[in-house]
């Protein structure tokens, strides 16, 4: 399946959640203050993220989505329950004021994580560039800003942030700024894991900032110098 | 425009990129657990901060705006606008309150204020417009009061921790430049 196709379908999809239509709203409850078709919808989404863009995908946007649901779903519920307990609520009663909207956001995020996801995978920025480099009319200014977004944006996510990765797991950084430090106890062995552990992360941070930027001015260059669109070329070829 | 100004621009649009997908992926994938409050903390913030501060208001602020903010389009959409605005906001005035060639004490006091920003932004933004926008686009009806209420800690928390590092980031770099 091409992107395009494959784009249409998942922004489909994503209307209802997207921009808050309720396509039917007179469905049946489920639970109270919670629709049967909430949850067939976001059944429905995941269904066509699996068949859009395949299990692999689906498997790993679900991954992420348990991630980022549980702790805003069971942190949140549990402050509000709290809340209304503290104001004098029974909590039976606390429990049962706040249950639907945290079923709802659920429901929610189970759809609206999974479809960004998706989409943003299905976005083929490496054929964008090719295309941008291919043309025969010439590159305007505020393409060549582009390719140079899409080179680095590239360039950073496939060279920079694995070879960091490997070099953090090949030194274990972080595993030797939280090692024991010796037989010192209480506060001032925080205080040096804390100073160790801030210290492999500004190395962290400078390595990648030097990795990220190392070959900007030579693209710059490079971008600048292909030929750029006229009105006078632009005509030649019409 | 000159050939000159031009490759400046382009300089300026890749430097810009850099940072913004440092941050991307510095939120995505370097987390490190907080054990205090079982949160995560990542390296987003911190090159928003060290981009503001090595590079000015300006890619400051375009870097708070897109990076976060791509993180946020993969995992959780609804908070785009928040981030956008509030990282964009962060960036752009640490950018202008620390200056060029600045000394450690503007750095510092910069930072504070990016912290305060980060902080005191988001919770406006969950605690009051998320639900007043949820009431006619049920997008945004993803958080309210006790929410916003829950994530002070963890927010104030990560936005230190990325000062801390930004700071660390610039007094290297910005030695490294001006020897």
């Amino acid at each position: 399946m091409n992107s395009v196709m494959r784009l249409t379908g998942l922004a489909i999809l994503a209307v209802p959640v997207f921009t808050g239509l309720a396509l039917f709203p007179e469905s049946r409850p489920a639970l109270p203050g919670v629709a049967w078709l909430s949850f067939g919808y976001a059944f429905l989404v995941l269904i066509g993220i699996g068949a859009l863009c395949g299990r692999a995908l689906l498997a790993n946007a679900l991954a992420v989505t348990v991630l980022i649901l549980a702790p805003v779903i069971y942190g949140g519920a549990t402050v509000s329950w709290l809340l209304t307990v503290l104001g004098g609520t029974s909590p039976e009663a606390a429990g049962a004021m706040h249950g639907a909207h945290y079923v709802r956001l659920t429901l929610n995020m189970l759809s609206v994580i999974p479809l960004a996801l998706a989409l943003v995978a299905s976005i083929p920025f490496d054929r964008l560039e090719l295309r941008l480099l291919r043309t025969e009319r010439g590159i305007a200014s505020g393409e060549k800003y582009l390719l140079m977004f899409i080179r680095v944006f590239h360039h950073t996510v496939y060279f920079v942030i694995p070879n960091i990765l490997e070099v953090m797991r090949e030194e274990t950084l972080l595993r030797m700024a939280a090692e024991k430090p010796g037989h010192r106890s209480g506060l001032h062995r925080f205080q040096i894991v804390g100073r160790r552990l801030t210290a492999g992360l500004v190395q962290i941070g400078i390595s990648s900032i030097c990795a990220a930027l190392r070959f900007i001015p030579l693209w710059a260059r490079e971008i600048d110098d292909l030929p750029r669109r006229t009105p006078q070329h632009h005509r030649s070829q019409t | 425009m000159t050939s000159h100004t031009h490759m400046k621009q382009l300089i300026l649009v890749g430097v810009t990129a850099a940072f913004a997908t440092l941050a991307f992926l510095g939120t995505t994938i370097i987390r490190i657990p907080i054990p205090a409050s079982g949160g995560y903390f990542n390296l987003g913030d911190t090159f928003v901060m060290a981009a503001a501060l090595l590079y000015g208001p300006l890619v400051g602020g375009l870097v708070g705006a897109i990076g976060p903010a791509m993180a946020d389009a993969v995992g959780f959409p609804q908070f785009i606008l928040a981030t956008a605005v509030v990282k964009g906001v962060e960036g752009l005035l640490i950018g202008l309150l620390a200056g060029r060639g600045s000394r450690p004490l503007r750095v510092v006091f910069a930072l504070v204020v990016g912290v305060v920003v980060l902080v005191g932004g988001y919770y406006v933004f969950e605690a009051f417009l998320y639900p007043l926008l949820a009431r006619s686009i049920p997008f945004f009806g993803v958080t309210d009061a006790a929410a916003a209420l829950a994530e002070l800690v963890p927010n104030l928390l990560q936005g230190l921790i990325s000062a801390v590092i930004a700071f660390g980031i610039w007094k290297i770099l910005a030695r490294r430049s001006a020897d």
